[in-house]
């Protein structure tokens, strides 16, 4: 009895112990590291994104932080953020930084597909897990890399939906396509011409532009000859808002065009004239999934509008992810953080994400349609916010 | 390819070739009074076609008015960048100088991005402001390219008559032609300098009022626009004002009828073109 009673007191000295000990490796807070594109080419799309991480790591931190059952608490969260300057170079030096000198419990990605090639690659030495933004072309997950997922299906897939929308409508016939030539809109656009001619559209144009070019006047020549419905441009700002505006002052007036990066400067570049211009977004205000008053609220803090930085509101779905996968696996190990993420079901802001085999996730963005000033869901009619205005009445 | 598609590049072409050479143009002025080559020229494009955004979504006025307001502004940026940065360069001689201001003019193009990024936001901004085109049958011309084009023509003629019939023209093309025969006649060719600075930065503004209104600018298309414009002046002529005039059409033209046929490799046959031309004229076309 005596031995019984010695040996029970024994062991609950040692458990005590044991969660002190456990405690005490607890870390003082959860560091996430990633690079943003403050500087460079691709600062025009996220480059207020820092102080949208800080703006996050605020409204977690206000909240007490992230629950980690490992050590029964919930731990406050800080971004170590790095200016990749949008180069690969100094976006992969840094991560390594991250890695080996800052010793970051968790990656995130930098923006797009171009930057993340090479980021992923040191996630994948390192082996710590890493949450893609915004990246989502095919050959990132043909590599068979297992420590980087991503919360976008296919690049392949964004102009999807808008091509089913048309095929439905039944009002189009000739399409005329082209995208700049860079990873994430090659990719778009091979798989949309693909899937223009399997709905059975003929394809007018296929061609691929140089991303720095600014004068389109010939190819503007080129496409009032083949005289197509739609005409499908794929690519950023920077290479969309100088052939629209050179489109619509040329007398290009097909049935509709199609940007397949449509934001607030386009709105602001083109006027009215951007008016009936359609895209696709991977949110719009109509959606009704939990965390949209706070995503607003983060963009707000930031200074920027979701429609101005339609990124935005993937790195936000990116930052549940990462704060889903932390809370579930309980632990800040990287094999069960990384276990996570890819069994990961969740709803975001944008809908429910899950994770392929591959890494890639299964976000794909809606038609919208811009409608005086402002621009509206469109297709499928259960989220759609209007209706699609085709063809575009021009003035 | 017919006829009348031929015609339409040559127009396109022409017009886009317009609108290279009026940058082009200051940056070749400056190197032929200064021998600096300005790799800020860019960036002052850039500056131009910001202010001209800014002025734009706070007035709603015609930009090509409120260049007005601009040139004045412009004409002492440049003046006053010329003195503070260029001119302590001026006593270094021959490919020194060069160097020397290739490296300064990189630095302040670096620091121009950045502040401007920050100041004013990385995105990108264009200004909604269309003019009727002209049509003519199936052929369609650009109003604002041909406004441009016109304004480069009226320029290189008011040039002209400035170089040839005014003091500090002809001081100018002295200055040009042999700096200390320039110093020895009385020239004061420091003043001369930072002129000619003020007068090739007005240039660069009003191309990025045209660039502006046309395209879309961000903080960083300086640089980019700076090694094309320079590309310009190489084949024309280092220092050659109608030699920018040409290499800009010919680029112009280039991009037009490759861009029709192989949108791809506009560029690349514009660089083809201009390797050819230093093979064949190593000083350029009218150096």
């Amino acid at each position: 009895m005596k031995r019984k009673f010695f040996i029970s007191l024994l062991s609950l000295v040692l458990l005590l112990l044991a969660t002190t000990l456990v405690c005490a490796q607890a870390p003082k807070e959860i560091l996430i590291g990633g690079t943003i594109s403050v500087t460079g080419r691709f600062s025009t799309i996220v480059g207020p994104f820092k102080k949208l991480a800080e703006t996050w790591e605020k409204q977690v931190n206000d909240r007490g932080g992230i629950f980690v059952k490992e050590y029964n608490k919930k731990l406050p969260i800080r971004f170590i953020i790095e200016d990749d300057k949008s180069d690969q170079a100094t976006s992969q030096k840094y991560y390594e930084k991250l890695v080996t000198s800052d010793k970051v419990h968790i990656l995130i990605g930098p923006f797009g597909s171009f930057l993340s090639f090479a980021a992923s690659t040191v996630a994948e030495k390192e082996k710590i897990p890493m949450v893609m933004v915004c990246a989502s072309d095919k050959r990132l997950f043909e590599r068979g890399y297992k420590y980087s997922v991503s919360q976008l299906d296919y690049a392949d897939y964004e102009g999807y939906l808008y091509l089913e929308m048309l095929k439905k409508e039944g009002k189009v016939k000739k399409i005329a396509m082209f995208s700049e030539d860079t990873l994430h809109s090659t990719g778009h656009l091979k798989a949309a011409v693909a899937k223009a001619k399997e709905y059975g559209f003929d394809v007018v144009l296929n061609e691929t532009l140089p991303p720095d070019i600014k004068d389109f006047s010939a190819l503007i020549t080129k496409i009032k000859g083949l005289g197509p419905d739609v005409v499908y441009c794929e690519g950023f700002p920077s290479f969309e808002i100088p052939f629209l505006k050179q489109a619509l002052e040329l007398g290009l007036r097909p049935k509709e065009f199609y940007a397949g990066h449509l934001t607030k400067p386009v709105i602001d570049a083109l006027g009215a004239m951007s008016n009936h211009i359609a895209g696709v977004a991977y949110w719009v205000p109509g959606f009704k999934f939990p965390g949209k008053e706070d995503y607003l609220s983060a963009v707000k803090t930031t200074g920027i509008t979701w429609d101005g930085y339609m990124e935005s509101a993937i790195r936000y779905f990116s930052y549940q992810a990462l704060e889903n996968a932390i809370e579930t696996a309980g632990s800040l190990d990287r094999e069960k953080l990384m276990d996570v993420l890819r069994k990961q079901k969740f709803t975001s802001i944008s809908g429910p994400i899950s994770h392929k085999a591959d890494g890639s996730g299964t976000i794909i963005p809606l038609p919208i349609q811009i409608q005086d000033g402002k621009f509206v869901s469109v297709y499928p009619a259960d989220v759609a916010d209007g209706k699609h205005i085709f063809p575009t009445p021009w003035k | 390819m017919s006829a009348s598609i031929v015609v339409q590049l040559l127009i396109i072409g022409t017009l886009q070739g317009g609108i290279y050479a009026l940058a082009a143009f200051g940056l070749s002025l400056i190197f032929g009074v200064s021998n600096v080559l300005n790799l800020a020229h860019g960036q002052f494009l850039m500056l131009g076609g910001l202010f001209s955004y800014i002025l734009f979504m706070a007035t709603k006025w015609n930009p090509l008015l409120l260049s007005l307001i601009l040139f004045p502004l412009f004409f002492g940026f440049g003046f006053l960048f010329e003195r503070g940065l260029i001119r302590p360069l001026l006593e270094r001689k021959g490919h020194e100088l060069v160097i020397a201001s290739i490296l300064v003019t990189l630095g302040a193009s670096l620091a121009i991005e950045d502040i401007a990024s920050f100041f004013w936001g990385p995105e990108e901004k264009g200004i909604s402001y269309m003019m009727p085109s002209i049509q003519m049958g199936s052929m369609v011309i650009s109003s604002i390219r041909l406004l441009g084009l016109l304004f480069i023509v009226l320029l290189t003629v008011a040039v002209h008559l400035f170089l040839k019939k005014t003091y500090t023209g002809r001081a100018l093309r002295a200055t040009t032609q042999n700096r200390q025969g320039a110093m020895l006649m009385g020239v004061n060719t420091f003043r001369i300098g930072s002129i000619t600075f003020g007068i090739g930065t007005i240039l660069a503004s009003a191309a990025g009022v045209f660039y502006v209104i046309l395209f879309s600018i961000t903080p960083f298309i300086g640089i980019p626009l700076s090694i094309k414009y320079l590309c310009i002046i190489v084949m024309g002529g280092l220092g050659s004002l109608y030699g920018s005039l040409l290499g800009g059409l010919i680029l112009g033209l280039t991009e037009a009828f490759t861009g029709f046929f192989a949108p791809h490799w506009s560029e690349t046959a514009a660089f083809f073109i201009l390797v050819t031309i230093l093979l064949i004229r190593p000083k350029g076309l009218l150096g």
